[in-house]
């Protein structure tokens, strides 16, 4: 059986998840802040890389290797604060712009509201995960 | 990583491209002023963009004792100067204005209306791109505070 938790592992993933999608909206921000930056090159975050770096191995449990109760998820808030790796930032080297600054404003426009939603798909799921718990708590009553 | 420093980023951002629509209104207004306080006529004026680190509270953290968070090397942006062109002046022949000189040329700025008018519409553009970002940023924050109210 799974490790036993109020807070299991798609608890932690999402709340991961949701870092990294704020993180990114930072990156992007600063990128649209910069449009008119000579030299600026834009950065942007590897999601997808990130989030399978980041996810400590006991978020995503290997369904083979478990027995018996895990107290996985006993430390949900411990995840990285502040920075990544560098090797998951991307950054966008300038093509034949004269002042050398490499940010698409409409491509960082697009990445922004696709990650917005992105963000709001996690908290939505957040949502839904906890409701199943009210639900149980309350013994099925509505 | 934080939402509400983004907001702060996207502001910066719009600031800077505020100064820029200043300085330009400022060429525009004056592309045919002869007299300065500085003597000559009025020289075209251009800002210069800076990337700049948003300034941490990791400071404040460190003096009560909590560990300091690196910083995430984001960046806002700032108005680093104002240049002046070094443009020589247009000479044009009148020799019936008062700033004409014993030739009878009068010294006008080289300003192109046309060209400050488009990057007037670039600083513009830019503002409002910040701006659609605040607001972005606003709207996650306001769906994160309806998590809250129903969680």
């Amino acid at each position: 059986m799974a490790g036993f938790t109020l807070f299991g592992s798609t608890h932690q993933l999402l709340s991961l998840s949701m870092r990294l999608r704020a993180m990114r909206h930072e990156f992007l921000a600063a990128n649209i802040a910069n449009a008119d930056t000579p030299g600026y090159r834009a950065r942007d975050l590897d999601f997808s890389a990130a989030l399978r770096a980041l996810a400590a191995p006991e978020t995503m449990p290997d369904r083979a290797g478990e027995s018996g109760i895990q107290l996985i998820g006993s430390r949900p808030f411990d995840l990285p604060q502040g920075t990544v790796d560098e090797s998951l930032i991307r950054i966008q080297e300038a093509e034949g712009k004269l002042d050398g600054n490499s940010v698409d404003v409409d491509r960082q426009m697009a990445t922004l509201v696709e990650n917005s939603l992105s963000y709001e798909t996690s908290i939505a799921l957040l949502a839904r995960t906890l409701a199943g718990l009210r639900y149980a708590i309350g013994e099925g009553r509505r | 990583m934080d939402l509400f420093k983004i907001l702060g980023v996207s502001s910066t951002g719009m600031q800077a491209q505020r100064s820029r629509m200043t300085v330009v209104t400022g060429n525009m207004v004056n592309s045919e002023t002869t007299r300065t306080p500085e003597g000559g006529p009025y020289k075209r004026r251009d800002v210069v963009f800076q990337a700049v680190p948003l300034e941490d509270e990791s400071s404040t953290l460190t003096t009560i004792g909590l560990p300091q968070r690196p910083s995430s090397g984001i960046v806002g942006v700032e108005v680093a100067g104002v240049r002046e062109s070094a443009k020589t002046p247009k000479r044009i022949y009148d020799p019936h204005h008062p700033d004409a000189d014993a030739e009878g040329y009068v010294a006008y700025p080289d300003i192109n209306v046309m060209e400050e008018m488009a990057d007037l519409m670039s600083a513009v553009r830019s503002y409002e791109a910040n701006l659609a970002v605040f607001n972005a940023t606003k709207g996650l924050l306001r769906r994160l505070l309806e998590f809250g109210r129903q969680g």
